[in-house]
């Protein structure tokens, strides 16, 4: 019974928890109950739908910074103070 | 091929570093370490330690991937360290964001945005400018969980060791990181004229 309940529980999970749900099914796989759920939220709910394609647009983007993007550059100075350590 | 003497000569050459390698090696330590003193005391670190072992440079390699190659053990070191002084910290129950973002019965208040013009977007060096200011503006170790493993790649049980944080610590960590940089985006970029 109590199994039941839990079941019931995580098919009525709100927003909130789905959100939670949907970052960690991008980490690891879910157990099939909460899978099931978020799948069937996601049907239903295009607030979620949205934030789930906005998390894989995050992570495209920030794997995109690591190809030699401007982040920032080394100033003068910094670059002097580099050299200095090197003369030795 | 045997290598040849006038190759390793030309192999380790540190009065050439800074000019040939330190701006690309910066830059790869700034993405990983955000803040920018840390990132050049790395690129010294990095330098002391090549000069003190320049046997360790086979000639095979290009000298940048010999020297990144160094770095990364230093970045790695970092990452360690801060776990560890960390480690004793206990997160917060209550993110304010997440207060905001939703009502008290669980429900999105206003939902995400639409993002117009995302491909532009990705293509853009400005908006890559923002997202690392995004991430620059997060909490250390949520900074730290979401680089090692969306930049890195690293598997959540190995960042959990790095970073001295259970598994569940890290899997809120990692959705409030997410959850932070989205809604960063959506302010500084999507919902200004910036993308237009």
């Amino acid at each position: 019974m109590s199994r039941i309940i839990d079941w019931f529980r995580v098919l009525n999970l709100p927003c909130r928890d789905m959100a939670a749900l949907i970052s960690a099914s991008a980490d690891q796989a879910l157990p099939p109950g909460k899978r099931f759920a978020l799948r069937l939220h996601l049907l239903y709910c295009s607030a979620c739908r949205r934030y789930k394609k906005q998390l894989a647009i995050l992570s495209t983007a920030v794997s995109r910074l690591a190809d030699d993007s401007p982040i920032g550059q080394l100033s003068d100075e910094s670059r002097e103070r580099l050299k200095r350590s090197l003369d030795c | 091929m045997a290598e040849s003497a006038s190759d390793r000569n030309k192999a380790a050459n540190p009065a050439e570093w800074v000019d040939q390698h330190a701006e690309a090696m910066y830059r790869f330590a700034l993405l990983r370490v955000r803040l920018p003193e840390r990132a050049e005391e790395l690129l010294q670190e990095t330098f002391a330690a090549a000069l003190r072992n320049p046997q360790s440079f086979s000639g095979r390699s290009a000298e940048r991937t010999w020297l990144i190659g160094i770095l990364k053990h230093k970045i790695a070191d970092h990452y360690r360290q801060a776990g560890r002084e960390r480690a004793t910290q206990t997160l917060s129950d209550i993110d304010a964001l997440e207060s905001d973002t939703f009502a008290g019965n669980g429900l999105w208040r206003d939902g995400p945005k639409s993002w117009p013009d995302v491909d532009r977007a990705l293509e853009s060096d400005e908006f890559r400018g923002v997202l690392f200011n995004c991430l620059q503006n997060l909490p250390e170790t949520m900074a730290d969980a979401f680089t090692l493993r969306e930049i890195e790649g690293i598997s959540g049980e190995e960042v959990c060791k790095i970073l001295h944080l259970t598994p569940t610590n890290l899997w809120t960590q990692l959705h409030r990181a997410r959850m932070h940089l989205r809604r960063c985006l959506e302010i500084n970029w999507f919902g200004t004229d910036k993308n237009r």
